[in-house]
């Protein structure tokens, strides 16, 4: 291997113009003109002059002029001029320039020759990656495929890749969870297809596989690329069942250095703060609701007191405007066979919560080497250094609005107290509590190709990622109280997660054209991945001082309880063999066929191995001679459809198909009378589990009109889902609890429609707009587990969710809240269930002279509603009695809305005016219902302590004495007949729709004329603005949010009070020179 | 082009070489498996405390005060019985417990922790006998020590099963394979007792080493002998279903049971207890049991004691906080002392045990609420004034202890005419608590005898999860619980079928071929 190296890298082979990119062109211009310039002046050339613009009128610095077939070339300079002498009239001069479409002219009897090179960022001959070396030009996919370009995400200085995808492909649900600076968010591509973990998308950057796409700067980001359907997904097989991201970073180009340097400035506010109560509003709801003595604020205070007389607003004191810096610098270039790109970022978040922040070093080095044509190495190297605090929301965010406003969050002494009024101070928590993440993550790629023949090129790479999650935990003694109200002990931990992952791939491209129209590619290869992933943590307590953490200072913890002190390990590895065929005939017949078999650890002997197919076909009947008549009008017209089936071997555990014999506190507990516990492992191992499979079939239309200026792609799919990983549970006489099982059916299906189009387009203005629209439904249940259905959070009682054969996945399972009972007397029904309003009210609200069904009167037989064994009475909850029995129970729950957003869609448009560029993204979901945990919560917590507060709507609306019309039940009653029902009660369902002006950003671009005078190529300043406006009818904080934790994909939409978003604007300026 | 061929055959080398599919098989790397366990003595000592552990959690265990949760110790034995109610912080479940209104979600309507502990016994029945096979330095005596702990063990949990919802499915053998039917229906509890529960015990008296001394943390033989007598007292006189779901009617057995019962509690005397090198329990004295003056020691230092048989072990360093229900560690415990017992037995101000159990002077919502039997705290100002240590305090929660036995051979005797040392042993207890003897002419009777007796039973073993299944074994609590039920204002007790438990709704989703007891559905 070596020898072959050396020996192309002494003696390097010839070399075809064509073979060059116009980069290498213009690096070896100086060379080039030096060695022919003399020689073709003696044959009659003609000297040509003119002036290369793009569409704006700007300049093309930097675009290479070149003669068809020769190697003559020049390039434009600052103004965008050049010189240039061609042979004779019949040259042909051809203009190209990274990011424009090339043009060529004959130059004919002209010695000025202008031209304006068209952006080709919308058009249709961009090549899209496919993955594993192969590459298509975007009009020829058969499948499914979205993509974002580099310039779209430089338009919407996204954090993270979920800010860059948001809104900007169809069939791609992007919930951001753009407020907590940590936070990432959650991406699900055409609707949720497991039941289980690894719910998510596969990542793909740069060839290597990952399962997220955390730490990747943005701005490297070259192109996105997201595989939708199963036949462009297959070559990935396993684990690309919820769909593939491939990520391209960007490469440096042959020619002179490129710095781009860029600084932004964000400021951020709370975008939906919600009402509390002010003092004077909190001690009337002590005085009416609660009937509380004067000391606890329930009559007329003591009005010296400073304990008592504070007016706490929690929102301003634990809430700041944040302040983001983001620093940027990228530097790239090349000379001949080697080029390089380094990426280098920097962010400091200061954000919206009262010390909580993030700083984010990340940085990213590309080199390629290419000794000779045949041979090229690609090195990459990432690193990235992220540390932060976190506010844990539970003890902060959500106590804002129910804390007492009125008590002194600070102790006699000036510090902040532990407690305000016997429930935690907010203030304090966020302040003294240390939260501390920090994540290192090294990735070293290295990717070799070598062409054997022309036609036929191999590569191999092996990549290593190595990442380290550790956390800092402390909660001083100042704020941990025991159960007894005293102080107790502090209590910290150390905790370190590293993840060693290496892949190791190869694989053959193949490329032959025969008989002139015929071309055919053929790919194959084979992968092998390990990941081994190994973390430690040490909990301390007593510790001796405060300002150190590290374990000698405190007493170590055990291996169970709080902060306990283990170490664990776990690791899989898979093995894949991947083919893919393509063949065209004119571009006009194309077929592509794709086969995968792939084992993973993660299933027993018996079913290691799963083998994937997917095949596609598309037809541009455009090019068909009978559709000649709409040539005029439509430019490209292409019909494609795809089926393939796609697999998931991520189980919720990585031995799920071996029994084990768990030790220590695994076991519930760890140790029996000093001697450590060994049990088998509650999980039974399944040794026939085996891969769960999405087949889908897509259906699409490619359209191209009015000269490009307008593409329309309808698309339409199904999704099924089969052999669906499950967790069932075993009957607990088995001593088991659940194993891993494959079991039942989902099928999602949605219509997409893409739509990009250049309404204007002149000298001083464009206006572009890319629009995207998905409607989906919530994806249904087909079949489960011998048709049991099943709870995936608690029990029948208590879970929000109910998953059934029929049903849909995120269908909010509850009692129907119908109001409030008016009168005691109001509890009665009629024999058909309706409820009956009673007449002539006696003044105790007990007795009615008579009873209306409906505005007829009624004397039959009436009967009252009971739940928890009590008759419900005036001021209680009216819940729906479904099935009609008198009681009201887990049988009266009923579906009542989904969390899965029927329609969503996204728009973008970009005007340019001259110098002035204004871009602005608005998305939006509809039909999606969300459940306010947060407010549900909120009202549990006052129905069950003195301590805790309610919102200002509650204090207008609630249920005091018989005749009361309100909308919350009094208070009093607390939630014995259940009239909270907390995640289970209809009135907290909302509406999740929303329309979000999502991103907006104005850019001037300084004349290059002017730039030129401080030596940069180019100079840009912007405004911009991210979740500028939502409208949306929720009542929280906002109803987009990602759902974390066990089981999410099963438990969507539920807010337990998640990181507020916040409203940002700012500024910034980006140079390159 | 020949170095074009040579490239090409390397490169096909090198790609058939890498895609020689070594296996993908990844072992756990932080457990071991079903075949490659149960091969040295420290796989049968860690085996037995996984058994002892899920029995442990299944018992007590912390993070009690939403009351059921699993400190089955108190929700099946005590907290249902007149020993306690409901204090000022009750929640749903606890005060159903309490009322006699359980429903089918209360968490201790579970069986899941008791099946699991059977099926972690199953489990090393099946695989200790094979551990000599690979190491052979353990002997026979150590693998049958283990084997008889695993079956009494395993006996003990059909045995709660049986009392608590009147029999559930039998499973004598581990399950280990998911895709093997896993359900089965309930047996009886009198199959429960006569096929797994006697047999086990007989199979445990007779594998146990005799008279060794045994650790009081692990059943030992004397445990055996009072697991045993217990099961015989139960068949003797509790009303009992004869089908799974069916109405409860009278006693399995009768007269010869608690013959049977004697001669266990006789063998249990012959055995050793686990306290120094002290001879059997012999039975014979108030020497045998602590004095008046340690009688908490049994409770506080169970290796020390030398009336303690079983009692199950908390280590709150590793367990974390004992926060049993009933604790001192809480201020707001669901459950508070019966108002009844907190005023009636502190006036009889002799009696050493009521100031050891709860502090009586405690007035307001906080009275009763800390039971302070399993603590070394002397009253509630003594337990304000270790705040912040609190939460260190173990609890070891008896299982049988030897004034438990007495009194139960008491009872046996009674039952069986032997009046005169049925007073004698009821007398053991009675006077070392600091009262007089009984006299015979008090009880002259079986009927009074056996009413002295189980007064005593409930001041000697309060919050020892005895009270419940005494009231039922003797038929009272028709009797003892419809007046305290009258005057919380809920329906008097009358319907026997609610002695047992609902069958959880967890277990029945979970297993079609289950039937919801009698009267609850």
């Amino acid at each position: 291997m070596e020898k072959i190296c050396t020996q192309n890298f002494l003696k390097p082979g010839k070399r075809s113009a064509s073979g060059l990119t116009a980069f290498r062109l213009l690096l070896m211009i100086p060379v080039l003109l030096l060695m022919f310039s003399a020689s073709l002046y003696a044959q009659s050339a003609i000297k040509i002059t003119g002036t290369i613009v793009d569409n704006k009128g700007e300049p093309v610095i930097g675009a290479t002029i070149k003669v068809k077939g020769t190697t003559i070339a020049t390039a434009a300079d600052v103004n965008g001029k050049y010189t240039i002498s061609v042979p004779n009239a019949q040259a042909v001069l051809v203009f190209s320039y990274i990011g424009l479409t090339s043009k060529e002219e004959t130059v004919g009897n002209r010695t000025s020759i202008n031209v304006t090179l068209a952006d080709n960022s919308t058009s249709l001959n961009e090549v899209i990656v496919t993955g594993y070396g192969g590459t298509v030009a975007k009009r020829d996919l058969t499948g499914s495929i979205g993509t974002v370009d580099a310039a779209a995400i430089k338009e919407r200085q996204p954090v993270t890749l979920e800010d860059a995808l948001e809104g900007q492909v169809a069939g791609v649900l992007v919930e951001n969870d753009n407020g907590d600076p940590a936070g990432t968010g959650t991406i699900t591509i055409r609707g949720m297809g497991t039941l289980n973990s690894g719910a998510g998308p596969l990542y793909v950057i740069d060839g290597v596989i990952n399962t997220d796409a955390n730490f990747l700067n943005p701005a490297d980001i070259a192109s996105i690329e997201v595989l939708k359907d199963a036949a462009s997904a297959a070559i990935y097989g396993s684990r690309a069942a919820n769909g593939v991201i491939i990520i391209t970073t960007k490469h440096g180009v042959e020619g002179k250095p490129t710095v781009n340097a860029s600084y932004t400035h964000l400021w951020g506010v709370i975008a939906h703060a919600l009402p509390t109560l002010s003092a004077e509003q909190a001690r009337e709801y002590r005085a009416k609701d609660k009937n509380v003595n004067a000391t606890l604020g329930g009559g007329n205070l003591d009005s010296v007191n400073h304990y008592l007389n504070a007016d706490n607003n929690f929102e301003e004191l634990l809430l700041r405007t944040a302040n983001k810096n983001t620093y940027n610098v990228a530097i790239s270039g090349g000379q001949k066979g080697m080029t390089y790109y380094t990426g280098l970022n920097y962010i400091d978040d200061q954000s919206i919560v009262i010390n909580s922040y993030i700083k984010r070093v990340q940085t990213t080095i590309n080199v390629s080497y290419q000794p000779s044509d045949k041979f090229k190495v690609d090195n990459n190297l990432s690193f990235a250094y992220q540390t932060g605090n976190t506010i844990p929301l539970g003890t902060t965010i959500q106590q804002i609005y129910e804390r007492n406003p009125f008590i002194s969050i600070y102790l006699p002494s000036g510090g902040l107290a532990a407690y305000n009024e016997s429930k935690r101070n907010p203030v304090a928590y966020a302040m003294e509590q240390t939260n501390q993440a920090k994540t290192y993550l090294g990735q070293y790629n290295t990717a070799l190709t070598y062409s054997i023949l022309p036609e036929l090129k191999w590569t191999s790479s092996f990549n290593i990622k190595f990442s380290n999650l550790s956390t800092q935990t402390f909660t001083p003694t100042a704020i941990q109280t025991s159960s007894l109200g005293g102080n107790a002990t502090d209590l910290g931990g150390t905790t370190s997660d590293i993840k060693v992952e290496w892949q190791l791939q190869s694989f053959l491209n193949y490329i032959h054209v025969f008989a002139k129209y015929h071309t055919l590619k053929l790919t194959g290869g084979f992968s092998r991945e390990n990941s081994q992933d190994n973390s430690s943590s040490i909990g301390d307590t007593n510790y001796l001082s405060e300002l150190v953490f590290t374990s000698n200072v405190g007493t170590l913890n055990p291996s169970t309880g709080t902060n306990p002190t283990i170490t664990n390990a776990t690791g899989f590895s898979t093995e894949s063999l991947f083919g893919r065929v393509e063949y065209n005939y004119k571009e006009r017949y194309i077929l592509t066929g794709t086969v995968r078999r792939d084992g993973s650890s993660r299933f027993g002997p018996e079913n290691k191995w799963g083998n994937f197919f997917g095949t596609g076909i598309a037809w541009r009947f455009s090019d068909e001679p009978f559709m000649a008549w709409a040539k005029k009008w439509l430019d490209d017209g292409k019909l494609r459809a795809s089926i393939g089936t796609l697999g998931n071997d991520q189980l919720s555990n990585n031995y799920a198909f071996i029994n084990q014999i768990a030790f220590g506190a695994s076991n519930g507990l760890s140790s029996y009378a000093g001697n450590t516990t060994a049990a088998l492992f509650y999980n039974l191992g399944n040794p026939i589990i085996k891969w769960e499979s999405t087949t889908s079939t897509n259906i699409g239309i490619d359209l191209t009109t009015l000269k490009g200026r307008v593409t329309f792609t309808p698309e339409y799919y199904i999704k099924n889902t089969n052999n669906l990983f499950y967790t069932a549970n075993l009957p607990e006489e088995t001593g088991a609890r659940t194993t891993a099982v494959n079991v039942g059916a989902i099928h999602n299906t949605g219509a997409e429609f893409t739509l990009t189009g250049e309404p204007i387009v002149s000298k001083n203005f464009t206006w572009l707009i890319s629009a995207n629209l998905t409607l989906q439904k919530p994806a249904t249940v087909t079949e489960l587990a011998g048709g049991v259905p099943f709870y995936p959070t608690g029990n029948s009682t208590s879970s929000p969710y109910y998953i059934y054969q029929g049903g849909h996945i995120g269908d909010f399972f509850v009692l129907k809240n119908q109001g409030i009972y008016q009168y005691d007397v109001s509890n009665n029904y009629a024999v058909n269930g309706d409820r009956l309003t009673p007449v002539g009210v006696s003044a105790n609200g007990t007795a009615a002279a008579s009873f209306l069904d409906n505005g007829v009167p009624y004397t039959g037989v009436r009967h009252s509603l009971q739940r928890n064994g009590a008759v419900l009475k005036g001021g209680e909850v009216i819940w729906q009695d479904t099935n009609n029995d008198g009681t009201i129970d887990n049988s009266d729950k009923v579906i009542d809305g989904n969390a899965t957003p029927k329609t969503y869609w996204g728009v973008t448009n970009t005007f340019t005016y001259k110098h002035f560029m204004l871009t602005f993204t608005v998305n939006a979901q509809f039909g999606n219902k969300v459940y306010n945990g947060m407010a549900n919560t909120q009202q549990a917590d006052v129905a069950n302590s003195t301590y805790s507060f309610p919102t200002p709507d509650f204090l207008n609306n609630t249920w005091h004495q018989q005749g009361d019309i309100a909308k919350y039940a009094a208070i009093t009653y607390k939630d014995t007949n259940g009239d909270i029902s907390n995640g289970i009660n209809s009135f907290y369902v909302e509406d999740g729709s929303f329309i979000r002006l999502a991103s907006a950003k104005l850019t001037y671009n300084l004349d290059p004329k002017f730039a030129s005078r401080i030596f940069a190529r180019s100079v840009s300043i912007y405004v911009y603005g991210d979740n500028l406006l939502t409208w949306a009818n929720y009542t929280g904080f906002d109803p987009e949010f990602s759902t974390l934790g066990v089981n999410n994909a099963l438990t969507p939409g539920f807010d337990n009070g998640n990181y507020p978003k916040r409203r940002e604007g700012g500024i910034g300026v980006n140079i390159s020179f | 082009m020949k170095r074009i061929i040579t490239i090409t055959a390397l490169l096909i080398a090198v790609f058939i070489a890498g895609s020689c599919t070594k296996d993908v098989t990844k072992l756990p790397q932080n457990a071991a498996t079903v075949n490659t366990y149960f091969q040295t003595s420290k796989d049968i000592t860690s085996a037995l405390s996984g058994m002892y552990g899920s029995f442990l959690s299944t018992m007590v265990s912390t993070g009690g005060t939403n009351g059921g949760g699993s400190n089955n110790y108190f929700a099946w034995g005590e907290t249902r019985s007149d020993n306690f109610a409901p204090s000022g912080y009750p929640t749903t479940a606890t005060e159903n417990i309490n009322n006699n209104a359980i429903l089918n979600n209360n968490a201790s309507a579970d069986w899941a922790g008791l099946y699991q502990t059977i099926s972690r016994a199953n489990l090393n029945i099946a695989n200790i006998p094979n551990v000599p096979k690979y190491d052979n330095t353990v002997t026979q005596t150590a693998v049958n020590t283990a084997m008889a702990q695993c079956y009494a063990m395993r006996a003990e949990c059909y045995f709660y099963i049986a009392r608590v919802w009147g029999g559930g499915p039998m499973w004598t053998a581990p399950y280990l394979d998911p895709n093997s039917p896993g359900i089965k229906p309930r047996v009886s509890e009198q199959v429960l007792i006569d096929s797994v529960i006697i047999p086990d015990l007989n199979k445990a008296y007779a594998l146990i080493p005799k008279s060794q001394q045994p650790t009081v943390w692990y059943i030992g033989e004397g445990a055996i002998c009072a697991i045993a007598a217990d099961v015989y007292m139960w068949r003797a006189g509790a009303p009992v279903a004869s089908a799974p779901n069916g109405p409860v009617s009278g006693p399995i057995g009768g007269l010869s049971d608690y013959q049977t019962a004697i001669t266990w509690i006789q063998r249990l005397f012959l055995s050793r207890a686990p306290s120094g090198t002290g001879p059997a329990y012999a039975g014979t004295s108030a020497a045998n049991i602590e004095s008046t003056a340690t009688w908490k020691n049994v409770f506080l230092n169970p290796p020390s004691s030398l009336e303690a048989i079983w009692s199950l072990n908390w280590d709150e360093t590793v367990n974390g906080c004992a926060c049993i229900p009933i604790s001192i560690q809480n201020s707001n415990n669901p459950y508070r002392v019966d108002g009844g017992l907190y005023v009636n037995w502190p006036l009889n101000t002799a009696d050493i045990r009521v100031k050891q159990t709860f502090d009586p002077t405690v007035t307001g919502t906080a009275a009763g609420t800390h039971t302070l039997k399993y603590f070394n705290v002397a009253n509630e100002a003594a337990l304000t004034a270790t705040i912040g240590g609190a939460i260190s305090f173990n609890v070891y929660a008896v299982m049988n202890r030897l004034s438990d036995v007495y009194l139960t051979y008491a009872e046996a005797l009674n039952q069986t005419g032997d009046l005169p040392n049925a007073l004698k042993y009821l007398n053991f207890i009675h006077q070392r608590a600091g009262l007089p003897a009984i006299l015979a002419s008090a009880v002259p009777n079986t009927a009074t005898m056996q009413a002295a007796i189980l007064q005593e039973r409930q001041w000697e073993l309060f919050a020892e999860g005895k009270r419940w299944f005494d009231l039922v074994r003797t038929n009272t609590v028709s009797a003892v619980m419809s007046p305290i039920l009258v005057g919380r204002g809920f329906a008097p007790f009358t319907d026997l079928n609610k002695d047992y438990w609902p069958i959880s709704i967890t277990a029945i989703n979970a297993n079609g071929l289950l039937t919801q007891n009698y009267n609850y559905h």
